[in-house]
């Protein structure tokens, strides 16, 4: 015989079998006692768990700025190539007056 | 006078604690039948099902009357059962125990018929019982729903919260496990 022919013979062995559906005496006296003994809502403990979800919540939201910025910095340069070139009076205008002096002192410097 | 659930339902979270025993009275040998299906031990089915009215009285406000209070209450209790039967295996792995001599005799007999054979059935459900404690949670939930209670696929979904696909592909690895159970209790030697 097939195995699962024994498998199929089991099953409906099992599904002949009534369901023990009987209760033990005074069980419901059972379960509301053990209604009564529940804890009831601490609202503190509420509160706790609502923190709880806030600080996950926070810290996800952390996490998730944390990897947009080491993400967004590879997408600066493309900004800054799309920029157009300065224009050089614009330049020599606005050229860093340091940098001017630096040049006069190299051009000095040389015999 | 019977109220109906609704009534009791509504009195249990206006904070009377009769009506909630009312709903225990009326629907406790439901959810025992459903327990026995699941759990071998009388005494440990029986603390299951006080668990079930615990999470029933806990979740009862979530109860929005769209549908009958009792397949609610069904849905509870195959998934308190599930996380029960979940916990029970984390706790205790099952040996591989060989088969008695009448469940050998049993098999022996209807490796050779053609039809199944209904004497002593007393074999056959022990032989059943031990091989459905040796499945997965998972395995043995879906075979008790879909082949012994014969529920239906849509059904099955409804109270275990899976999806349609999902049931199918546990109940095909659940036959595919039970076989595999079965060949290693022996009984291939009679087959």
């Amino acid at each position: 015989m097939n195995p699962e022919v024994l498998r199929q013979r089991l099953i409906t062995v099992a599904r002949n079998v009534p369901p023990d559906d009987a209760v033990p005496p005074g069980f419901e006296q059972r379960v509301m006692r053990a209604v009564l003994a529940l804890p009831s809502p601490d609202p503190f403990a509420e509160w706790l768990l609502g923190l709880r979800w806030a600080a996950v919540s926070a810290a996800s939201l952390a996490a998730m700025t944390m990897l947009l910025h080491i993400w967004l910095p590879s997408g600066r340069p493309a900004i800054a190539e799309s920029l157009p070139e300065p224009d050089p009076w614009e330049a020599a205008l606005l050229a860093d007056v340091s940098s001017l002096l630096n040049d006069s002192l190299s051009e000095e410097a040389t015999p | 006078m019977d109220l109906p659930d609704a009534t009791l339902v509504q009195a249990t979270l206006a904070g009377d604690h009769s009506a909630f025993e009312s709903l225990v009275q009326r629907h406790q040998s439901n959810i025992f039948a459903l327990a026995r299906r699941r759990i071998n031990d009388p005494s440990e089915a029986a603390d299951l099902v006080q668990d079930i009215f615990l999470k029933t009285y806990q979740n009862l406000a979530s109860w929005r009357g769209e549908a009958p209070f009792e397949h609610w209450l069904l849905r509870v209790a195959t998934r308190v059962c599930y996380d029960h039967l979940r916990s029970a295996r984390r706790q205790r792995e099952q040996p591989i125990s060989q088969l008695s001599d009448d469940e050998s005799e049993w098999i022996a007999r209807n490796a050779a018929a053609h039809q199944p054979d209904s004497h002593d059935s007393d074999a056959a459900r022990s032989l059943v019982a031990k091989a459905l404690s040796r499945l997965s949670p998972s395995a043995r939930l879906v075979l008790t729903l879909l082949e012994i209670e014969d529920r239906t696929v849509k059904e099955i979904a409804a109270l275990t919260g899976w999806s349609i696909p999902l049931v199918k592909v546990r109940a095909f690895r659940a036959r595919a496990e039970m076989r595999r159970v079965l060949s290693r209790m022996g009984v291939e030697r009679y087959l």
